[in-house]
């Protein structure tokens, strides 16, 4: 990238004020696969230590398990290393479609779309779902790449009190006169971890005819039970057919 | 405080403040800078003002800092408040 002496100057002082705050993050180098137990180089140049991992998403160690790298392995060796292209263009192997099949059969859905990671599909979802006649409700507390996906859309945004049903309920009842009305939540919320109110929510949505956008990036235990787990989603989803 | 600032008093206690939470807010409260209110809730802030006083806020003026306070708003309203008239 080339930029002037001017630009790398109000960087450079953009991240002096940062490191000032004590908000630069350095790296840790990890030397080792995921897992509960790593070795980190940190700070840079420092032999690695060993260290419990308590940080990462990987709830049931699927990073580094035996059979996903055995997958990983005969996917390379039978399907190569990727596709050079985007989806709809050439992009889509059987596998894909495969996997996504499986998906919507272990999670009850009536379909299954991959994205690279659920920040991308965050961002794709609402613009290729609304349009300037509708409105997102989203709780306050949303991941930000829910935030960052809502302000690429042209629907209405609003906005509800952390888990208040009774501020939603004033909500929906306020946007009535929209085309379609989505409510959005975590299902997890990653900061503080508690849970939402989903069932509530679901009632809510019904009520006032509106959809139920879940971003379940984290789910209490639902990849043990998910049916039970998602009650509220796939019963909302039985209903609403 | 005048009459707009009770009625975005009165908004911002109805649309942010936790039930249960007693807190005062003053013509000085900080709204933006105290985290009562994000960049992200303060979209429904502006439809509010936008709706109730008839005026049209651009997003250029519609910044943190102009809604930081009650006081900051009521100027802000009055200001456009102005622009409309003037526009007649």
């Amino acid at each position: 990238m080339a930029f002037s002496d001017t630009v790398r100057h109000s960087y450079q002082t953009d991240i002096e004020g940062i490191r000032a705050a004590g908000l630069f993050k350095e790296e840790r180098y990890i030397h080792s696969p995921q897992a509960s137990g790593i070795e980190v180089e940190f700070p840079v140049g420092s032999p690695p230590r060993k260290c419990i991992n308590i940080c990462a998403n990987n709830y049931l160690g699927l990073s580094s398990h035996p059979e996903v790298i055995a997958a990983a392995h005969a996917g390379l060796d039978s399907r190569g290393y990727g596709m050079s292209s985007v989806r709809f263009i050439c992009g889509t192997q059987d596998i894909h479609r495969e996997l996504e099949k499986r998906l919507t059969e272990f999670l009850g859905t009536e379909d299954t779309l991959l994205f690279p990671s659920c920040m991308d599909a965050n961002a794709g979802f609402f613009e290729a779902c609304l349009t300037e006649k509708d409105v997102m409700i989203a709780d306050r507390l949303v991941h930000a790449s829910i935030v960052d996906g809502m302000r690429l859309c042209k629907a209405m945004q609003d906005t509800f009190k952390h888990s208040d049903m009774g501020h939603l309920e004033e909500k929906l009842q306020e946007h009535q006169d929209k085309r379609f009305r989505m409510v959005i939540t975590d299902g997890v919320f990653s900061m503080d971890g508690d849970t939402a109110k989903l069932d509530a929510m679901v009632a809510l949505a019904e009520k006032y005819n509106a959809m139920v956008f879940l971003d379940d990036s984290h789910p209490p235990a639902s990849l043990a039970k998910p049916a039970e787990a998602r009650t509220s989603i796939v019963a909302y989803s039985a209903r609403s057919t | 405080m005048d009459e707009i600032g009770k009625a975005v008093r009165d908004y911002i206690i109805r649309e942010y403040v936790p039930e249960g939470d007693d807190r005062e807010i003053t013509e000085t409260t900080p709204l933006i800078s105290s985290g009562l209110v994000d960049s992200f809730s303060m979209v429904s802030l502006l439809r509010f003002l936008e709706k109730k006083y008839a005026i049209h806020i651009p997003d250029a003026d519609a910044t943190p800092e102009a809604f930081d306070t009650i006081e900051r708003i009521v100027v802000l309203v009055r200001r456009f408040q102005k622009a409309e008239v003037g526009s007649v």
